[in-house]
């Protein structure tokens, strides 16, 4: 079965694209179950214009996403993607432990803890030079339609 | 594990992941819904609880996680399933070992 999922593959299942696609590369996954995921951070990322003035840090709010649109690759993977969108519902045990610089690779993992119902409780966490630079759990809700701008 | 030390254990481990003072509102649950559990905390409260006691809490039991007293009820169902199953695999191993015994005299 097939574990590596190019940039171009990505942007076919998940609804996202420039400045907002944060995952450059999917290097493992199993299905309903885990996924690995890289993410190249460079000095000509988007944000860095405002994320700071003086010295360019990667925002945690989107460390947060690149950790969700892992997420929502490996419970879209498989799955009739047109027939289900997914919604953030809560994050959850968020902890940040060193910044993420320009030059950076972000290794994104995370795992399915339970699917029960409509929603879906996944842990992940991000490194980089095999340090743990954040953590957390994330919960999503399925909704019927994926038409919807605010569903993912 | 005695239902009272279960009890409070469940009681924690709700008030860890909803956030409210365990003192201040223990009174309020007792056998009553939890008010301010939406489905998002009933999914947390299902994983942790699968997490600290090592069982499987299925999708037809989720509504019993709304309040205190079925909460308990299911999981000392889930404990005792869980119990029995183990002792049951110990019991197909020690009936093997006179038998192997026997083979090798």
């Amino acid at each position: 079965m097939k574990t590596h999922f190019s940039f171009k593959e990505i942007k076919e299942l998940l609804p996202y694209d420039f400045p907002f696609l944060l995952i450059d590369k999917v290097i493992e996954i199993v299905k309903d179950k885990r996924i690995i995921c890289i993410k190249n951070v460079t000095g000509n990322e988007i944000y860095f214009l405002g994320h700071f003035k003086e010295e360019a840090v990667m925002p945690g709010v989107l460390i947060i996403e690149a950790l969700a649109q892992a997420a929502l690759f490996l419970i879209k993977y498989g799955q009739n993607r047109k027939r289900h969108g997914y919604l953030l519902g809560s994050i959850n045990k968020m902890r940040f432990f060193k910044p993420v610089l320009p030059g950076d690779q972000m290794i994104i993992e995370v795992k399915i803890i339970k699917v029960l119902g409509n929603s879906a409780l996944v842990a992940g966490y991000v490194t980089v030079d095999e340090k743990i630079v954040a953590k957390g759990e994330l919960i999503f809700i399925k909704t019927k339609k994926s038409n919807s701008s605010n569903v993912r | 594990m005695g239902n009272n030390k279960l009890r409070e254990e469940i009681i924690k481990l709700i008030f860890d992941i909803t956030g409210t003072d365990i003192k201040r509102d223990r009174g309020k649950i007792s056998s009553i819904e939890w008010s301010n559990v939406d489905s998002l905390m009933v999914l947390e409260i299902a994983a942790g609880l699968e997490k600290k006691y090592k069982i499987e809490i299925k999708e037809e039991d989720l509504p019993k996680l709304v309040t205190i007293d079925n909460t308990v009820a299911l999981l000392e169902r889930l404990i005792k399933e869980k119990r029995e199953k183990q002792k049951g695999i110990k019991k197909t191993k020690s009936h093997r070992k006179p038998l192997k015994r026997k083979l090798i005299k």
